[in-house]
Parts: C-alpha cells; structure tokens; sequence
C-alpha cells in the first residue's frame, strides 16, 4: 500500500481537486481500493465525497493523532493506496502529514506567485526526506511560462511529464461529486488526469522499490 | 454456487470477495456526514512542543526561492545597468513627437516641484496642479534663464 499526500503552502494550487481526481482514477485503473483522508480544515474534499453518490473512494474520517493508527489499519485492511489532502499555510500540520507520506504531489500553478510560495513546501519535503513530484496545474494551452515554470520548478526536484490544464470541467464535475474522467471520459483533462495518474503510479513504484 | 466479480464500487455493499476489506473495521462516515480533521486538535497537536523547537522555527533558514527567467527577455542585470554616459553630440535634443513633448513637460514640472521642495517652498503635498501649456511655458523661461536669454 502507498501513501500519497498532496501538499502546497499556496491555496489554491490544485491539492484538493487532484486528491480526488486521482483517487477516482486509481480505482478506474484498478489499482484501488482507495480511502481519502482530508486534513485540510476548510474540508473541501470531505463536502466532495458527501456529494458524491459512488461510495468509494472511501473517505476516512481521521483525526491527526490517529492517522498512523489508521494508515496502518488501512494497509492490514487491503487498501491499495491512501491519499491525503493538506491545507495550505499550516505548516506544522503539513509536516505532520508529510511524515507519513510514501510520496509527496506538490501541485503548482504555472504562476510567479505559486513559484515563490513553492519553496516553502520544498523545505518541508526535504527536511521530512520524502520523495516529492511537482505538478504543473491550470495551465494555459501553448503559454510560454508554463515550460518556463516547469524548468524553474525541475531545479528542485521532478516534474510530472503529465501537465493538467485549465479547464471549467474540474469545478463542473465537483459540482454533484464527480471528477472530469466521470463527467467526460473521452475529454482532455480526462485523458490529462489518467496520463497522471500512470505516471504518479509508477513513481510509487519506484519509491516502494527504494525504500525496500 | 454464485460466483461474484465484485467491482470497486460494491465494496460497502457487501460483496464477499477475499481481497475487499472489511469496511465495518474503519472509521468511514455516512455521506453527508464526512468531516476533515478538527481545527483545534490540529492546533495543538501541530504547535511546536518545546521552547528549543519554537526557535529553531523561529531561525529557519529563509525558503528555497525559485525564479522564472524568461527565455529571451533580457537578464536583470541587463536590465539594471545604469545607461552610459552620454557625449555631447548625444544630449542635443532631437524633435519630438507630441507625446514626447508632454512626457518631457511632465518630468521637467516634476523636478522643478524637487527644487522648491528642497527649497522650502512649497512644502510636500502643494504641488500646484496646472496645464500642460503652462508647465512647457515655465520650462521654455527656464531653458532661456539658463542660457541667459
């Protein structure tokens, strides 16, 4: 079983709308079950989950003391994979998580402000000694500062090969709790968010492999 | 016997199949009655526990700091380069446009607003709010003061 966290000091960047876009195609790609957990106190991905009418992902209603006990339980239960959404700014809280993080998902967007901001986060990875992957979010199609973003960002660490780009199916879909793959599957983002998630997979693999 | 491919979503449903796990075990709220983790558990549990920690927060290195340089825009440094000296030649001031004009209007007005600053008089904030025709009209007096015309 993995452990996926979603972590940015920057609201706004993504955290919560690919915590469960990848929850949804994990299980899709039938490599779940998948159980959520929101850390974030605003409980976007919470009020996401009481919407949706599908039960699963399965949504675990944690408290941070008892989050070790209940990855644990999740991995002895048959889980495939946990993720856990963060809220920005709080950085004691985002540690906490990322300490349990098999691999950490740092969405950004491709903006001066979400590039200042990711530095922060970085600190918090780094001194965790967890593997992290930057993700490029709400891209705008053929703008120069997205690849300019991806460069800066890969100074620090990799970048997913898969960008999501903005699109108003992300908050549509959110809309009765689905994600874009559920609303559209044969959509861009929906093609977007499946390319990520392979590609997220396979990094859990290989830090599963690295840590064995 | 019935045999039964249980799909991700029959999970809760009951579904018999040995690799689903028992949903009964773990802490899975009724929809509409999921919630994220609670602010004050969070607050105290994140604070840092000792004086040493608070600190050591306190101290932190400043973040990793990553910056976009454009592809072909000029470096800052390029950017920042005072402009050289000019000759002579150089400074004789070339015809303007009307836009030009206004600009140069405008900036002369402003130093001299500097000036009586520095002067005393007026003080900050009295900048008197006057046309165009009559700040190139104290800036042509001027240009003539100078050159004692």
């Amino acid at each position: 079983m993995h452990v996926l966290v979603l972590a940015s000091q920057k609201g706004g960047a993504g955290k919560t709308t690919l915590s469960r876009h990848i929850a949804v195609e994990a299980e899709r790609a039938g490599e779940g079950p998948v159980v959520l957990i929101d850390a974030d106190p605003q409980g976007g991905l919470a009020s996401w989950w009481n919407r949706r009418q599908a039960e699963t992902p399965v949504f675990f209603a944690s408290r941070l003391e008892d989050l070790p006990k209940h990855i644990e339980q999740a991995r002895a239960g048959g889980f495939n994979l946990v993720i856990i959404d963060t809220p920005p700014q709080a950085t004691n809280l985002i540690s906490a998580v990322v300490s349990l993080a098999d691999l950490v998902l740092i969405p950004t967007r491709p903006s001066p402000d979400d590039l200042d901001a990711v530095g922060r986060t970085i600190d918090i990875v780094e001194s965790a000694n967890k593997p992290m992957i930057f993700v490029i979010n709400g891209a705008t199609k053929n703008a120069r500062i997205t690849s300019q973003a991806a460069i800066a960002l890969s100074q620090s660490g990799t970048v997913a090969k898969a960008t999501l780009h903005h699109s108003v199916s992300f908050p549509t879909s959110g809309i009765d709790g689905r994600t874009v793959g559920e609303l559209d599957p044969t959509s861009n983002s929906a093609k977007e968010v499946a390319d990520l998630w392979k590609y997220v997979s396979a990094r859990l693999r290989k830090s599963a492999k690295v840590a064995a | 016997m019935e045999i039964r491919i249980c799909a991700a979503a029959e999970v809760r449903k009951g579904c018999s199949m040995s690799k689903a796990p028992d949903l009964s075990a773990f802490p899975i709220p009724r929809k509409g009655g999921a919630r994220p983790i609670d602010v004050d558990e969070v607050a105290v549990s994140a604070a840092p526990k000792t004086v040493e920690e608070a600190e050591r927060a306190e101290t932190a290195d400043p973040p990793h700091m990553l910056t976009v340089v454009p592809a072909r825009a000029p470096g800052p440094a390029a950017s920042k380069r005072p402009p050289a000296q000019k000759t002579a030649a150089e400074r004789v001031p070339e015809p303007a446009s009307s836009g030009q004009t206004v600009a140069t209007t405008v900036k002369l007005d402003e130093n001299r607003y500097l000036r009586l600053a520095e002067a005393g008089k007026p003080g900050p904030g009295h900048l008197k709010r006057r046309t165009i025709q009559e700040m190139v009209i104290e800036a042509l007096d001027e240009w003539f003061e100078r050159r004692g015309l």
